[in-house]
């Protein structure tokens, strides 16, 4: 009913059946108020560019050379390269990158990658835990909080445990040896949920 | 105009069978303190953390006409770990995704529901909620996102909220809080993300903190030592498990789960008071006592769950006791000492332990066999695996028998290898990521899930069931009929069992997993034993694990939560 981070604090949220109808009524009527987000947190788009959000090169450009062959892959930022801002001010924002043969990657896949890289959204469709592991047997995206697999050269789809659907897929180009973002997530981000 | 009479008479009925509620019966030191048998007040039944029903309507010779007189959808998914709290015909639930129900626990209708509103980023690794806990004329609740919430406890309304743990640094709740004179006591989560656990209590009345004592000391603090240099800020030592307490000497009894990162030789010392128990005064929360268990951890292994309150004789003599099943997989008896610390008594395995090579008879404190150990870069197996002897379920208590039942798990090992992880706030920082931990289960394994009942002053095993085809994930339930009353396994069955003998006496196929603890209570005359269903988080991860290792093993448990109440036919 028109939650936005502010109304958080402080929620009345019990619900009795006289309120629920009220409620309702109330939400119909009322627009929620959307808060401008902060430049950071804004969701990629095409022409940005994807930098480390860990490791020694935390801050640089991703290169399709810094991504090992076959795996596993990288975590990123978008960074919007007019200002130099990172969009790490939302978690919703960071994504996986893996380096594949592309002779490999499905025909869907393969035209949001570029020289065999594809990149993901790296938050669980489950429980919005992070994806950011890489099981080598399986060579899939693994979650860090109950394992589903993700298979990399199929639109991230699920391919073991619980995670309800697959991974948003980013897409990209590159340019110059890095990549480069050439349009929005091609889906939703993070776990479908109630609270 | 026909479907708008038909809403407002919907509407008046459902009014009126919410105003059919008694009024409410304030909760109160002394009830808690005592309980009423027809009550169910608190997550274990009692301060001492029995889970023991003083009834006996249902027992032995008549539990087999046990049939469901009500249930009711709890509109979640993901694992329903809260056992029903009951207060004179009010009963409270609790579910995953921040919700609480209250019911008529005579007809199961719904009198309120609340859902906790957790920012969009949260995420969840135990996407799971342990219950309420109750004082006056309110509900306390602990929401996953770290905020403790008041309840009125007739109408649902929000009385006060309070920030108790930031999420944005892996901190997050999923246990049931303690009221203890007035407080409300929490311990958070997060052992797997590099937090510094602590347990804080909470005015009940205003939500303003009373005190706040972590599980792992600064320093100059007594038990610093044990940790070198800057180690202690992100030592792990959640606190993720409601506590008991001693009423006779105002002694709240917690549990300190896992250090962190898991492998000791990151963070050289014993790491005081990982995988301990501690002793806190009521009032102020200092400490004072411990027990540990293992020192300087490299399995996972918490010691999360409060030892039970339960006096015993050794020697002839009477100990205030403390028993416990631990993870690490011995059966420990300790002594409750006046001043606050914890004696060391006995401690034996209950299931299959590689890692022990000795326990000092006076002070309980292990060798470990060196390769057992897994380290930075070093591999190394052990049993029992990561989720131990037991992990979570509770454990009973059963004054009648003289006997704990203990939900336990054996012939399944692990192996890790640690590597050094980049710090990041709120991620995964355990030194291994999810798909390098190892689990393994024994070849020749006839079983795995268990109930093991042991006799407390003898110290000896009396009976044992065993599951072939499933890991037990349930808290038991024991009662005064002479019953035992456990779910846990994957294929949805609750059952009953003869408390002296372990035969089964009854059982019912289920909507789903039962992972959450049943509880018992008596409105008119009739007793109802009521239990949450409702699969997920570890046994679920689990379960998917033992099915790439075993022929056969059901890969899924189908998710959904529904309470079920039963009671005697008529």
């Amino acid at each position: 009913m028109g939650e936005t981070q502010g109304e958080r604090e402080g929620c009345g949220c019990a619900v009795g059946r006289r309120e629920l109808v009220l409620g309702a009524a109330v939400a119909l009527g009322a627009l929620p108020a959307v808060a401008a987000a902060a430049a950071n947190e804004r969701r990629p788009k095409a022409g940005d560019l994807l930098v480390h959000s860990m490791g020694p090169k935390k801050g640089q450009p991703l290169a399709v050379e810094d991504l090992p062959p076959g795996g596993p892959g990288l975590l990123a930022f978008p960074m919007d390269p007019a200002t130099g801002t990172v969009l790490d001010g939302s978690r919703f924002n960071e994504v996986i990158a893996v380096r594949l043969d592309a002779a490999a990657l499905s025909e869907e896949t393969r035209k949001g990658a570029a020289d065999g890289v594809v990149v993901y959204s790296a938050i669980c469709s489950h429980e919005a835990c992070p994806v950011n592991m890489w099981n080598d047997h399986e060579h899939t995206l693994v979650c860090s909080c109950h394992g589903s697999m993700f298979d990399p050269r199929a639109k991230a789809k699920v391919v073991f445990g619980p995670a309800p659907r697959r991974l948003a897929q980013l897409p990209v180009k590159v340019e110059g040896g890095v990549l480069v973002v050439t349009g929005p997530f091609d889906g939703r981000i993070g776990a479908v949920r109630a609270a | 105009m026909i479907m708008i009479q038909r809403s407002l008479l919907v509407a008046a009925a459902l009014l009126a069978s919410a105003a059919s509620v008694q009024a409410y019966t304030p909760v109160t030191d002394a009830r808690l303190a005592n309980p009423e048998p027809h009550n169910w007040l608190m997550t274990r039944g009692n301060y001492k953390g029995w889970s023991y029903s003083p009834l006996d309507q249902i027992n032995v010779n008549n539990v087999k006409n046990l049939v469901p007189v009500w249930t009711f959808a709890t509109g979640k998914r993901s694992g329903h770990q809260s056992p029903p709290i009951v207060n004179d015909g009010y009963m409270f639930i609790t579910q995953p995704d921040n919700q609480v129900i209250a019911l008529d626990a005579r007809t199961g209708e719904e009198i309120w529901r609340f859902q906790g509103q957790g920012p969009e980023e949260f995420s969840a690794l135990h996407n799971t909620n342990r219950g309420v806990s109750l004082y006056d004329d309110k509900v306390y609740v602990a929401m996953l996102y770290g905020d403790l919430v008041a309840l009125d406890a007739k109408t649902g309304k929000v009385v006060w909220t309070t920030t108790v743990a930031n999420w944005k640094v892996g901190e997050y709740m999923t246990m049931a809080p303690l009221t203890v004179k007035g407080k409300i006591v929490v311990g958070i989560s997060g052992g797997e993300f590099g937090v510094r656990g602590f347990i804080a209590a909470y005015d009940a009345k205003t939500g303003q903190q009373a005190w706040k004592t972590y599980t792992i000391p600064a320093p100059g603090e007594p038990g610093s030592e044990t940790w070198r240099g800057d180690d202690w800020k992100r030592g792990g030592a959640a606190a993720w498990m409601t506590g008991n307490y001693d009423v006779e000497t105002n002694t709240i009894y917690w549990g300190v789960g896992n250090a962190s990162p898991w492998f000791g030789d990151q963070r050289p010392g014993d790491n005081l008071y990982t995988a301990s128990t501690l002793a806190l005064d009521g009032d102020t929360g200092k400490i004072k006592g411990h027990f540990q268990y293992h020192w300087n951890d490299s399995w996972d292994w918490d010691e999360m769950n409060a030892p039970m309150l339960v006096d015993f004789q050794r020697d002839g003599r009477t100990i205030r006791g403390l028993i416990k099943p631990s993870r690490n997989g011995y059966l420990h008896w300790l002594e409750r000492l006046q001043n606050g610390a914890i004696g060391f008594v006995d401690a034996k395995p209950y299931v299959y332990q590689d890692v022990f090579a000795s326990i000092d008879p006076k002070t309980g404190r292990p060798t470990y066999h060196p390769d057992k150990i897994p380290g930075t870069g070093k591999k190394a197996s052990f049993c029992p695996s990561l989720w131990g002897g037991k992990d979570w379920p509770f454990e009973a208590y059963n004054p009648k028998t003289g006997m704990i039942y203990i939900p336990a798990n054996d012939n399944h090992c692990g192996f890790l290898e640690g590597k050094v992880q980049e710090y990041v706030a709120g991620k995964w920082w355990t030194g291994v990521d999810i798909p390098d931990i190892g689990f393994t289960v024994k070849k020749d394994a006839k079983s795995f899930g268990e109930i093991q009942a042991w006799d407390i002053n003898a110290g000896k095993k009396v009976w044992t069931v065993l599951y072939s085809n499933s890991m037990n994930w349930g808290s038991i339930l024991t009662t005064a009929g002479g019953l035992v009353f456990n779910g846990g396994t994957q294929d949805r069955m609750f059952r009953a069992y003869d408390a002296r003998t372990g035969e089964q006496l009854w059982q019912i196929k289920t909507s789903s997993g039962i992972i959450a603890p049943p509880a018992s209570y008596m409105i008119d005359g009739v007793q109802y034993i009521a239990v949450q269903a409702g699969w997920g988080v570890d046994p679920q991860f689990q379960q998917g694990l033992l099915a790439n290792l075993i022929p056969g093993w059901p890969k899924a448990t189908t998710e959904g939560g529904v309470l079920w109440v039963f009671a005697l036919q008529r």
